[in-house]
């Protein structure tokens, strides 16, 4: 495994769905910020094998098969308007306060 | 109670994860400063005790640990948290501080104790708010350049900084101490999460991105200076930095895509010298004392300064406050029935209105020295004083806007032949979409773009029809060259 050029990078509500598998295949990525705004987002690329996500913000982001997580957070959220978010599960019911 | 008024912490996103070092030194400490540095000095593992109280054994111990930070994570009868050791019988034993809460590092006798020295702490992950709400007033965290993604809320419980004897947090690009701006400023990445600073714990030099209703909330009394907060969030309400109760924003940059720049929601903040831009609002003021004082405003979609409190008494003083060559939102709103709002020498230009009061002006709200000019409606439920002015132009020395009518759109991009030629930054302009078949109105951050496209931040709709309405301001000097 080798570092990456996404390490400890922001960024929130981009996607990365078009860059090169190469780009993650067989790459650890530590602290990456990829959070989406919405659930099951896709925002990362496919057709990649052997890529670490470690304390990567990645609430939201679908992620495929070829990326392992390590720590950080995955979580599926809606933002409510009052301010206060929820966990939803795979229906989009509300879970938990986020 | 807890460390030293005297320790200085160190973090560095290249430090060891999971916030498990020692991460301070204590000033003039007859010991070896291992602070600064990725990586623990000492990772002790066995450590045990007599009982309970601030003494562990060990056989490592040694006289260069005298004023470090400990973390201790783990073991039997171990408070895990941070502790100074304050002396050393070598290869005897350890005497540590109690932590911030006055507990002892030992509750019992204590069995394979594991205790970290020393190295940096690394802001990332869980456990930041652990961590802040045992600093001591008095403290001093240097942070050093580079992102910190965050991986959980932050929301710091502590009285241990006081109002006067607060804790600074500042941020660094190389040295401590050295010149830190622009993308050199430690980023918070929060993402979904809430950050909500500790009160009189004061941060310089930062940025803080994120989308949630709190990305980054000083705590009360607490000073903000040279940060910049990003919301990118496209739900109403949410704020790029929010001020604490009686507490201060100043030489600070904030947008929030569909909320305001800055807010408060407690009372007693002051605003001062910030730059707030590209937002559905530029200063919302939520509470009542708010000061906004010499803020410069610009492409405000819905209002410059909204005075939304019902409690009033906003001081809103020498602002400058610009929408658009063509005009848009508000330059001042008054909420219903807010009392007793002082609005003075603010220049005050390019909005369909001007100043508006929801309902009939309450007398208590009061103005003088304004200059309105090139807005639709100068005054809306508010009465102009004599001094103020609305025939001067200002006659701004920089603004601007690039402006199309026929783009089209696919997705994350904008496409107008020709259209982006000049005036455009990559990471700094913004894109407003106004109007247009099948475009979702908004404000998105350029991320990159050609003479003929912009990529953005976030996703405009898919539409050939050339029919897109959009601007792009430019321009940020905002001398005025007229006779104001």
């Amino acid at each position: 495994m080798s570092g990456s050029c996404h390490s400890h990078k922001d960024y929130t509500g981009r996607s990365l769905a078009d860059r090169p598998a190469s780009e993650f295949s067989g790459k650890t990525i530590r602290g990456m910020c990829l959070t989406q705004m919405a659930p099951d987002t896709v925002a990362l690329p496919s057709g990649v094998t052997d890529c670490v996500l470690q304390d990567c913000q990645l609430d939201n982001v679908l992620i495929p098969s070829g990326f392992s997580v390590v720590r950080g957070s995955t979580r599926r959220f809606l933002a409510q308007p009052d301010g206060t978010d929820w966990i939803v599960d795979e229906n989009n019911q509300p879970v938990s306060p986020l | 109670m807890g460390v030293s008024a005297n320790t200085v912490w160190e973090v560095r996103s290249s430090a060891t994860a999971a916030m498990v070092n020692g991460g301070g030194f204590v000033t003039g400490a007859s010991g070896t400063d291992y602070s600064q540095q990725d990586s623990a000095q000492y990772n002790l593992t066995g450590c045990t005790s007599a009982g309970a109280g601030n003494t562990l054994l060990t056989a490592s111990a040694s006289s260069d640990m005298v004023g470090n930070i400990a973390k201790a994570v783990s073991g039997t009868n171990v408070t895990v948290g941070w502790y100074e050791i304050t002396s050393v019988v070598a290869g005897v034993s350890i005497t540590f501080s109690t932590n911030g809460a006055g507990t002892s590092i030992a509750t019992g006798v204590v069995a394979a104790g594991a205790v970290n020295i020393g190295g940096a702490l690394d802001f990332t992950g869980s456990g930041i708010d652990t961590f802040l709400e045992q600093v001591v007033g008095g403290n001093t965290g240097w942070v050093k350049s580079g992102t910190y993604t965050h991986a959980a809320n932050t929301s710091v419980s502590s009285v241990l900084s006081t109002s006067t004897s607060p804790s600074n947090f500042m941020g660094y690009t190389t040295t401590r101490g050295d010149t830190c701006n622009g993308t050199d400023r430690p980023l918070f990445a929060m993402g979904s999460n809430t950050f909500t600073g500790g009160q009189y714990q004061n941060w310089c030099n930062f940025r803080s991105t994120g989308i949630s209703a709190s990305p980054f909330t000083a705590g009360t009394g607490a000073e903000v200076r040279n940060c910049f907060g990003v919301n990118t969030s496209t739900t109403a309400g949410r704020p790029g930095l929010r001020g604490g109760s009686d507490g201060l924003i100043t030489d600070c940059e904030a947008v929030s895509l569909a909320g305001p720049a800055m807010d408060t929601a407690t009372a007693g903040t002051r605003f001062i010298g910030n730059y707030l831009h590209d937002s559905n609002i530029g200063l919302g003021i939520g509470s009542s004392r708010g000061q906004a004082i010499g803020n410069l405003i610009h492409s405000c979609t819905t209002a410059g300064i909204d005075e939304s409190s019902v409690s009033g008494t906003a001081n809103i003083y020498a602002n400058t406050l610009y929408g658009r060559e063509a005009q848009e939102g508000v330059g001042i709103r008054i909420a219903t029935n807010a009392p007793s709002n002082a609005l003075v020498s603010n220049l005050i230009y390019g909005f369909v209105t001007g100043i508006s009061q929801t309902t009939a002006q309450l007398k208590s709200n009061f103005g003088r020295n304004n200059v309105l000019y090139n807005c639709g409606t100068n005054a809306t439920n508010y009465t102009l004083d004599s001094t103020d002015t609305t025939a001067v132009d200002p006659a701004f020395s920089g603004p601007a806007q690039l402006t199309g009518t026929t783009a089209t759109i696919s997705g994350s991009t904008l496409t107008q032949t020709g259209a982006f030629a000049s005036n455009v930054t990559d990471g700094v302009s913004y894109l407003h979409v106004l109007s247009g078949t099948g475009a979702t109105v908004g404000i998105y951050p350029i991320v990159s773009h050609t003479d003929d496209v912009l990529t953005v931040t976030g996703t405009i709709g898919t539409n050939a029809t050339a029919d897109k309405v959009w601007y792009i301001h430019y321009g940020t000097d905002f001398t005025p060259t007229g006779s104001v």
